[in-house]
Parts: C-alpha cells; structure tokens; sequence
C-alpha cells in the first residue's frame, strides 16, 4: 500500500520527481564521470610517458678495453668442516686480452664460519709481509690486494688459509673474492663465465620474452683535428659511432642523406663532409687514439644532428644533455671491434698515454611497448621484471640502464598525484551533489509537510512515513544513479574520446562504476533521506512557527567560522613550512612531481568559508532590510519583496549558498585552466626559447648570416632574432681559471622582444640594462651565476674568450664581465655566457647563427600553427628548415602530469557544475511555488495582478541569484588562487594567476538565464493553480 | 437596497473538464441577491456552493450565462478587469485564515488596503481602529503562528473588509472555529458588512451561522431559477 502511495505520488508530481532525480542524476554523473576521466587518462600515461624515449633499456658493457682480467679461485677442500679445520683458497689472476691490464687489485675474505688465518698469505709463492689482517681484505675499508701490471698471458697466483669457526658445509661461495683493474673498475667475481661479444649479447637479448629489438652501438670521442681528406682536416672534435642497418633503421632520427652503411667503409656526417669538401666515394683518413690513421671509403652521408640515442650523455646525473658532435664518422661494428677497440685498449694500457673517455659500448634495447599495460605502475613492474630476464643473460659483464622502468616509475608516481589531483577535483562536485540532494530534499519535505500532515491525521504512524520517505528516496536516488552512471560515461568518453576510455581495462570502468554510482547513491541518498526524516520529525506547528526563523544547521555549528580558521591556520603553517613550494618532476633524476595533496584542502576550505560567510552577511543584510510592523504598507510589492526577504533570510541564504558554491566551483576551475594553459605554454616557450626556433639543416648548404633574419619574418611572424649558440663552443678565461662553457651571442635589440625575459632571469639590473648594455658596450658579456662562481669573476673583471674553439676560425678576444643573470630561456642545456651576436661575427664573420628565434604575431595555437605554414610555404619551401614550436616542445615533454588532460577533466566538472546551477535555480522556484503557492494564490485572491507575482517571484530569485553569483565569483577567485598555488610544483616557471572573463560570464549569464527562465515557467504555474479550491483548504 | 452592491447569477453553467469526462458543477443556476443584504447559501457537498463563489470572485468565469454586481458583468471581464474587480470590489474569508505567514497581523490587514488602493480612491477603514474594533489591537505586531485560530480569523475578516469591498465573500468562515468563536467571527463579519454597506455572502453548512443572514439559499433545490428568500 505504501509502495503504490509513494509511486503514484511520485508519478503525481513529475517536476518535483524530475527535479530531484535531475539533482542526483548530476550528482552521480559527476562522480562516475570523474572516476571513468582517471581511468581513461590513466590508460593513455604509459604510451605517452614512453612516447619520447630513444631507447628502452641500454646494457652497458663495462669492460675489454685494456685487457681481459679473470680471477680463477678453488677451495682445497669441499663437504663439511669441523671446528678448527683449515681450508687453503688458491686464486690465480688470469690476462687472456692482447694488452696489460694495470693496477690489478684481488680482493678475497671469508664468509661467516670461517676467519682468515693471520700470515697465510702468499704472492707469487713468496709470503706477504707488514700486515696483521687479511691483506686481501685490509682495514675497516676491507681494500683488496694491488698486484700491479699483469701483462697479456700472465697468471698470478695467491693463496691463504681459512679455518672453520664453527662445524658445517663448506661450500665454492664461502669465500667471496673479486678482481678489478684500471681498465676496468667495477669488480668482477672470481670464476665468471667467458665473456660474452656484443653481438652474441644482441643476438641473446633480442630472444627474451618483451623484448622487441636488440642492437648493438659503440660511440668513442677520437679528440680534435683527427679527420681528414685531400689534405684538409676537418676542425673540432671528432665523434666515433658504430651501428648496423637494423639499427638506423630502427631509429628515426638517423636519417642517411646519401649511400648506405657499409661494412668496410664509413657514412660522414653531412657537416664533416662539407668541412671536409668530400662526397660519397672520397677517401678519408681516421687518426685513433693510439694515433695509428685508418683510410676508408666514405660510403654514406648521414643527418645525425637529432639522433639522441647516438648524442645522448652517458655521463650519470648529465643524462639530459644532447652532446652532439658536428663531425662524426659511423663505421660497422665489427670494423670498431677489429680496429677502433684495440686502438682504444692500447691508448688505455700505454704508459704515459692518457685516456680522457673511453669508449662506451652497449646494447640498445627495445621493448615491445603493445605488450605494456595501461597503468604506469604496473607496466614499470613488467619493464623491471623483463630487466631482470635481460640482465640474467650472460651476466656480470655489463650493467643494464633500464630508462623505461625509470620514465614509468615516475609516470606512475605522477599518475598517483593525478588520481588524488582528479579525485579533489571531483570532490567539490561530490560535495555540491549531496548538498543539491539536500537542498532539493528540504523543499520536497517543505512541500509534503501538509501531506505527511493528511497521513497522520489518517493514521499514518512516525515509522510509516519514514517507511515511505525510505521507499521514495531508494527509488529517487536509484533512478538517479542509474541515469547519472550512464551520463558520467557519455561525458567522459565525448570529452576525452571513445578510443582513449576504451583503452582503460574492463575491470577498472567496473570499480569505478559501481564506486561513484554506490558513492553516489549512498551520498546523495543519505542527504535526501536526513532531510525528509528531520521533516517528519517536526511538529506541525512547530514547522509552521519555524517556518521564517529557523537558522539553517551549517549557521548553527559555526560551519563557517569553523572553515575559516582552517583557511587561516593552514595557510599559516603552510607559508611557515614553506610546504607551497614543492618540486618539479624530472624523468632523468626519477622523481615524479612532489605535490603535497594535504594542501588541497585549503581551497576546498576557502570555499565552504567563502560562500557559508557570504550566506552569514548576506542574511544579516537581509534581515536589516526589513521594515517595522506598521499599519500602513505603502506600495506593496516592494513592501511585500522587503518583508520577505527580511523575515525570511535563510531562504535566500541556503539557495545563494548552493549557487555561490557553485559558481564558486565553476570560477575556480576556469582560474586554474586559464592559469594551467598560460603557464604550459609558458614553460614550452621557455624551453624552445620563442613561439618559433628555426634552425637551418645540416644538410643545407646555404649559409644564414644574422643580418638575413627578417627573411623568416613571414606572415603571422611578428619578428625573428638571431641566436649562436653551442655547446663547449668557447673557452671563458679569467684571472683565476678556465672552463670551456656554452656562450650564446643573441641581437640585443630584438631578443628579449621574442623571447621570454623576466627581472627574474637576471640577479644583477634589469633585462632592458642588460641588453642596453650589450647593445652599446662591444665588450660586454654577461656570465650565469654558476659560471661566475666557477671562474671567480664578478662584474667589472676582464674575461678572455676563446671564440669558435677547436675550429679553424678559433679566436680570442677580451671582454668584460658587464653582469650576472641566473637563467636565460632556449638553452635547455645552460647558457654560461651571453654576449652580442654583432660583436661575435664582427671577431668571427664565418660564424653564422645556430638557429634562430621567432615570436609569432597572435598567441593562440592557432596563429601559431598559421605562422609555421607561411614558414613552409617560404623559406621552408626553398630549403630544408628544422622548425621547432612550443607545440612540439609541449609534445616531447615527457613529465606526464605536466601534459595531462585536465583541461578535460576542468571541463567535465564546469559543465555538471554549470548544469547544477540551472538545477539549483530551478528548484529554488518551484521550491518558492511549493511552499508559497497558498500566499501567492490569496494575494491573486486579493486583486494582485500576475504580473506583480511574477516580479515578487523574479525578485526573491533574483536575489538569491545576485548574492550566490557575487559571492561565487569572489570566493571562485579565491579559491583558484589557492588552488594554483598548490599545484605550482607541476611547472617550471611560477604560473601566473589569470582569471579569464569568459570564465566569470558563463556561469554568471547561466544563473541569470536560468532565473528568467525559472520565474517565467513558475509564475506561470502559479496563475494555473485554482485559487476556489486551494484557498478552500486547510 | 444599493443598486452596485446587488448580485445577480443568470442561467449560469458551469462544465469541469476532468479526465473521465466534463462534469457539471452548476447546471442553469441563476440567483438574485439584493445589494447590502447578507445571504447564506447552503446545500451539501459537491452542489456548487464553492464553483458558485468561485464565480462570484472573479476567479472563475462559467461555461454559459451570466454574473453580475451591480452593473458589472463580472463574468464577461478580461482577466485585468477581474483582477481589477476583486481587488476594489471584493472581500474573501475562507475557512482557512489564508494570512500571509510573514506577515504581522497589521500587516495582513493593511496590505488588502494597499493593494486596493492601487487602483481605487475609495478610503480605506483604519488599521488600527479596525483591529481594536475585533478586539485585536494588542495582537497587531503578532505574526499569525502566535495567534490562536479565532484570533487568526478575525484578522481575515478585518483584511477582508479593511478596503470597504462591494461585495463580501465567506467561504465556511467559521468551520474552523469552536461555536464561541464562530458566533463572534459571524457576529463581527455581519456587523462589519453592513458598516461598510457590503453584500455578503456566505456558504456554510451550518444553519445556526445560515441564520445570521437576512436571506438563505438552498442551492440543493432542483429549481433552476432561485430567489434569495427571507428567512425569519
């Protein structure tokens, strides 16, 4: 009976049933959407971490060069020991390589149960005198025992005595012994297996499960001036590099211009072979390390100006830095195995020769990225676990630089920090769907009171109403649930794409459905349910009497001040702490972006503060506008408006709250996006140094002297600035010290109008000074504060420069340190000194620029994009141009919180947001209606016009309307500006806080709509109501 | 008689349009009330009493025939006109009090005044003398939840006929009310109504409130023409 009274109840009242079943719809849609959002996204982080990764994994051979040094060791006894028994270790140091290894150094001590027995020790047959511990294992350092130079073929042998310290077995590996070399310093075990050759390794590696390629590459750095054909020597240093066929083809960056690789020849790079005016089919002559010159056919020309595998640093802790080297010479592995290598390892092994870098030999591994799962987390545990099946092949010869597991361990950190990120970010949806629920319930319940009120009277007990409200809240929730699940799905796949939440697992879409649909069933149904409970559970009259006076619950329990003070302590401690500044991520130190999440909740307490304070004033305000009890009304609508108002503030104020929360909400996430976009584009325009870097080919033979700048100003480019720039291409000299650095020479007049410059940037005056200076002063140069330090040179000192260093052109010049600056943006790899580009091709006028910058004339992506056309369309037409844009730098970006979608997700929320506020408005009318129709139909009773009802009702909403927007906007403001500071960490450069205007008009020119639209469909309604009969009632 | 207060109902019918069909709330009624008088109209439920007041509003107009005060043909007014008619012409008491729950009682009384002087030069009664005269000058500030039932009532016979109405309606005035009460509420109403010149008409069930009117209709009666008749 209860069932079929609740249906047919609901079914009676569609607006109040769809209104309330619109508020949880919304609710739960937002919560499911939100949840499908993190799914979907998490499921595109492990492509686009690994997206930008030359290689997957590189096994780093460690040894060969200078011989190859092996440590045989045999226990003279096996089975068990008693105590006291003695047991004699016989290891023997084994040269089998073609060269001396030097500075042999055996380490050996026993393992528990056993002791080293004092004097044991002999060398070479003859005791070891002067120590009184193990000499192979000496001091609290545990140093093993130098044996000097062991030439090609010797054999060393060593003995000593352990006993048993206790009874047991004995085992080969009770006694842990190692050898190590100059040539090769990490320890290598005693009795390893034979090494094995790198293309055996390839061969090996390429057959492990995940593995989806293996090759083998040599680099070695040959040193200056040591390439050379017809007589000509091709100036600076020169770079060795050794690759198959699979493996240019397997990496795009390697682009052959010309020929092919070949086994007995060399492919040039394109830059060495216009230095040294050769072509495919010259000979050239190669000097190596041990100064032996090798003659070869050039078979091949090759673009390596962007292959990162080959110029990558190798150096630990520099792995960021592209070190490219102009000349290059690439010859077959086995050629750098036959006569590279050995010429290395003799140079290694040489007495008095000095060997700066040896040469690094490796296997690049790729992965087969299909195989890796969606999540970060979990696909960093299967490129661990298919390191370890790599490095179990022919192991202890070599370490394994597993980049991918590194790059997804901090994806999967960053996508830990992105869940929480997006889980608050759909809180405060979650927050205003339960109170939407409450809001809607408390009028529903103000709206039965007369009928819970008819039930009584018919017999209808406290535990049968509650027995209903239970039936009708499952019923309205569930319904809600179930459409807002399904909108939470549509609104996530429309935004972030079908194929990208298609690519999340099935059991991830699951979870998060039956979490934000149960989630947001239970929050929302609670909030209806509570509402409706407390209504039953007030006396009639009470209600009535309590109608105009009652203070909402928030106002009683000081909600407000409450969130205030949270607001206030925690900034506090937060400023004291210093816990606003946390740090970026970086793939190549492996650490994912340190967000602390603890601070989130000071926006989320801005908020609640914010619109429950401004819900306190405006109630107080309201209250004062109300006039004295007087005979005499004057004009009555506005009498009539004041009265209302002003008797009945928390109406208004419990409305205005909902809207300012949510206008709050949507201002705040239109403040973070506009600020999240500045400021990546920001920190893109940072690192590529302009809107636009065009950088003339290689291969190009065209020479672009600075003066020819304006020729790249095409359409949609406002200006373009000159920039040479290299890495180590000058050697800075001070008074105290030198250091090759990287100097950039840029036009002082136009660089810092394209590229960005802050006061920040420099420490000492201001850019405009700086550049003023540089303009004017031909000797001024500008240093970095670490290179400064480095050199001991402060401003006013004379500096030397090295100009061109290592080439032809090289030259000196003097200058003066004329100021320090800390960063300089478009040199990723550092910028150590800064002089004037007229001044650099006025000591060098061979010297043209390395690329040059330029700043498009509109800042959108889409004049961008503009901008590079006409360059393709122009300059680009006739000759080969790199062309970089902070598009394309934002796409290499491999932190992938930086890179994330929350754009998307910002627009998930605005949009339930936006879609609440109409709700909220909505069911403030007819919320107006259900509890007022009775007044409003008697003051139609007493001859007001429709037309004055509707302005009482437009100006009640109307009001609720401007204080929940007011309010909303300001602390929307507020609330975005915690709410970026907080998230500060995920860039580079400080964002800037941007409040855009369209962001404030949408949810502001919504309100208003909905409100007209609300007050012309409600007093509608109210001049449809029948006045006889509902005045008639009691 | 006052020729502006005199209420005639001509032929009047009235169809509902109701899912299962149109139902007929008054069929050819037509009724004739002399200005200034009171009459009471009874019948039982369901024969039109209330669709009959309704009509008498303005806040119905009938399927066919006429209503008329005085020289208005209410019935033929646009929506406006209606509103302008109740809101210079006519006073309304229901059973339920119907006062505006924000509003203190003074309040309640002086905006029918307010409203109705929106439009009319007439001079409204005094607040305040009125609500001393229905022994409600202590209780003018009170809103109407601190007040008691007859108190509450009272004051909808004050706001009712606070604007000097031409016409007076009550709709079971005192069905609400204890027997003490409704005697005084009756006693006040018939009163008033002649102070103001009014004619009043009143639809009650209870034939002890009927008799304070000078003429009773029994709407239940199968003719379609009625006369007010004189009661006692």
């Amino acid at each position: 009976m209860s069932a079929r009274y609740v249906v047919a109840d609901l079914v009676r009242n569609p607006r109040r049933t769809f209104a309330t079943a619109l508020g949880v719809a919304l609710g739960v849609g937002l919560f499911c959407g939100v949840l499908f959002f993190v799914d979907g996204l998490s499921a595109s982080m492990t492509q686009r971490a690994v997206a930008p990764l030359p290689i997957d994994m590189q096994r780093i051979v460690t040894e060969r060069v200078g011989g190859v040094v092996a440590l045989n060791q045999r226990l003279s006894t096996r089975g068990r020991l008693a105590t006291g028994d003695r047991v004699r270790v016989d290891l023997e140091v084994v040269n089998s390589g073609t060269t001396a290894a030097n500075e042999v150094t055996v380490r050996s001590e026993p393992g528990p149960g056993l002791r080293f027995v004092s004097g044991s020790t002999r060398l070479r047959g003859e005791p070891i005198a002067g120590y009184t511990d193990n000499p192979l294992a000496h001091g609290l350092g545990r140093i093993g025992l130098n044996v000097g130079t062991v030439e090609s073929g010797e054999r060393v042998r060593l003995t000593y005595f352990a006993e048993a310290t206790r009874s047991g077995p004995i085992t080969g590996t009770a006694i842990t012994s190692t050898s190590s070399s100059r040539e090769t310093v990490s320890p290598v075990p005693a009795n390893r297996p034979e090494l094995t050759g790198l293309a055996e390794l390839a061969r090996l590696v390429r057959r492990v499960p995940g593995v989806s390629d293996a090759n083998q590459l040599a680099l070695g750095d040959l040193g200056p001036d040591v390439l050379s054909a017809r007589g000509v020597t091709a100036p600076g240093p020169t770079k060795v590099v050794a690759f198959d066929d699979a493996y240019a083809r397997r990496d795009g960056s390697i682009s052959m211009t010309k020929g092919r690789l070949s086994p007995s020849g060399v492919v040039l790079s394109v830059e060495a072979a216009r230095a040294l005016g050769i072509d495919v089919g010259a000979q050239v002559s190669v000097r190596l390390p041990d100064a032996t010159t090798h003659a070869y056919e050039v078979t091949g020309l090759a673009d390596l100006s962007r292959a990162r595998s080959l110029f990558s640093s190798r150096r630990g802790g520099d792995l960021e830095t592209f070190v490219y080297s102009r000349n290059s010479v690439v010859v077959s592995p086995a050629e750098f195995d036959r006569t590279v290598l050995p010429a290395y390892e003799r140079t290694a092994t040489t007495r008095g020769a000095r060997l700066k870098t040896p040469p690094v030999r490796e296997i690049d591994i790729r992965l087969d990225r299909n195989l890796l799962a969606s999540d970060p987390a979990t696909a960093a545990e299967q490129a661990r676990n298919t390191g370890r099946r790599v490095t179990a092949v022919a192991a202890h010869q070599d370490y394994l630089l597993n980049n991918i597991s590194n790059t997804l361990d901090v994806a999967a950190g960053d996508a830990a920090v992105a869940k929480r990120l997006f889980i608050f970010l759909g809180v405060p949806g979650g927050v205003l769907a339960a109170m939407l629920a409450a809001y809607a319930g408390a009028v529903l319940a103000e709206a039965q009171r007369r009928e819970q009120a008819t039930l009584r009277i018919r017999g209808a007990s406290r535990r049968h109403l509650l027995r209903m409200l239970a039936l009708r809240t499952t019923i309205l929730t569930g319904l809600g649930a179930l459409v807002g699940l399904a909108l939470g799905y549509i609104v996530a796949g429309s935004i972030l794409g079908q194929a990208t939440l298609g690519r999340a697992s099935g059991s991830s879409l699951v979870t998060s459905a039956l979490l934000g649909s149960l989630g947001g069933f239970a929050a929302t149904g609670l909030a209806l349910y509570l509402t409706g409970r407390r209504s039953i559970d007030r006396e009639i009259n009470e209600d009535r009497a309590a109608l105009t006076r009652r203070v909402p619950l928030w106002r009683r329990v000081q909600l407000d001040l409450v969130a205030l003070i949270v607001v206030m302590a925690g900034t506090v401690l937060a400023l004291r702490a210093r816990a606003f500044d946390g740090a970026p991520g970086s793939v190549y130190f492996g650490r994912s972006v340190e967000l602390n999440l603890l601070l989130l909740v000071l926006p989320v307490a801005v908020w609640i503060a914010g619109a429950l304070l401004a819900a306190r004033l405006a109630g107080a305000g309201l209250r004062r506008t109300q006039p004295q009890s007087s005979g005499s009304m004057g004009r009555p609508l506005p009498r009539l408006y004041r009265l209302s108002i002003g008797r009945r503030p928390w109406a208004i104020g419990n409305g205005a709250v909902i809207v300012a929360l949510i206008v709050a909400l949507s201002t705040c996430l239109a403040a973070f996006t506009a600020s999240y976009d500045a400021a990546k584009t920001t920190d893109a325009r940072y690192a590529n140094g302009a809107d636009i870097r065009i950088t003339p080919s290689p291969t190009s033979a065209r020479a672009y002297p600075a003066t020819d700048a304006a020729q790249f100003q095409t359409t949609g480019i406002r200006r373009v600035t000159p920039v040479i720039y290299g890495l180590s291409n000058v050697i800075l000299r001070s008074a105290r010290t030198s250091d090759p650095a990287n100097l950039a020479a840029v036009d002082p007049r136009t660089y810092a109008t394209v590229a960005p410059v802050t006061d920040a940037q420099f420490s000492t005056g201001s850019p405009g000074a700086a550049f003023a200076r540089l303009e004017r002063d031909p000797s001024a140069v500008f240093l970095s504060e670490d290179m400064a330090d480095f050199l001991r040179a402060k401003p006013g000192d004379p500096l030397e420069i090295t100009l061109v260093r290592s080439t032809a052109e090289q030259v000196e010049i003097r200058m003066r340190v004329a100021g320090l600056y800390r960063r300089l943006s478009g040199f990723p790899d550092g910028a150590d000194a800064l002089m004037s580009v007229a001044v650099h091709t006025a000591a060098v006028s061979t010297k043209t620029p390395d690329f040059f910058l330029a700043a498009t004339t509109g800042s959108g992506d889409g004049a961008l994009r503009a901008a590079v056309a006409g360059l393709g369309r122009g300059p680009g037409a006739a000759d080969r141009l790199q062309i970089d844009t902070r598009l394309t730098t934002l796409a290499r970006d491999q932190s992938s919180l930086a890179a994330l979608n929350i754009a998307g997700l910002v627009d998930l929320d605005s949009w339930f947001a936006l879609a609440m506020v109409v709700v909220t408005i909505g069911i403030f009318v007819f919320g107006l209606l259900l509890s007022r129709r009775r007044e409003y139909v008697t003051l139609r009773a007493q001859g007001l016009e429709p037309r004055a009802i509707r302005g009482l009702i437009a100006a009640e909403s109307g009001t609720v309307a401007v204080i929940g927007v007011t309010a909303g906007l300001l602390v929307g403001a507020a609330m975005g500006f915690y709410f970026v500071t907080v998230l500060r960490p995920l860039f580079v450069l400080h964002p800037p806080y941007s409040l855009p205007l369209s962001g404030l008009a949408t949810p502001t020119a919504l309100v208003v709509g909905a409100t007209l639209l609300a007050t012309l469909v409600g007093s509608q309604l109210v001049n449809r109501l029948e006045p006889t009969e509902l005045l008639r009632d009691d | 008689m006052t020729p502006e207060n005199a209420v005639s109902v001509h032929d009047v019918v009235v169809d509902y349009r109701t899912p299962r069909g149109p139902v007929r709330a008054l069929d050819h009624t037509s009724l004739d009330i002399a200005g200034g008088s009171s009459v009471a109209i009874m019948g039982p439920s369901g024969c039109g009493k209330s669709t009959l007041l309704g009509l008498l509003a303005g806040l119905a107009v009938p399927t066919a025939g006429t209503v008329t005060i005085g020289d208005q043909v209410v019935s033929g007014l646009s929506e406006r006109a209606r509103v302008r008619f109740r809101r210079q012409a006519l006073g309304v008491v229901y059973q339920a009090d119907n006062l505006l729950p924000h509003l203190t009682i003074e309040e309640n009384v002086a905006l029918a005044a307010a409203i109705c002087r929106r439009s009319s030069t007439v001079d409204a009664l005094d607040v305040g003398v009125l609500l001393a005269r229905l022994g409600l000058e202590g209780l003018a500030t009170r809103f109407p939840d601190q007040l008691s039932g007859g108190q509450r009532q009272r004051a909808a016979v004050a706001r009712a006929v606070v604007h000097r109405p031409r016409l007076i309606l009550a709709d079971e005035p005192t069905g609400a009310l204890d027997p003490a009460n409704a005697r005084g509420v009756i006693e006040l109403l018939i009163d008033l109504h002649h102070d103001v010149g009014a004619t009043l008409v009143i639809v009650t069930h209870d034939p002890a409130i009927a008799a304070y009117a000078t003429t009773r209709v029994d709407l239940a009666r199968p003719a379609t023409k009625m006369e007010a008749s004189h009661v006692g």
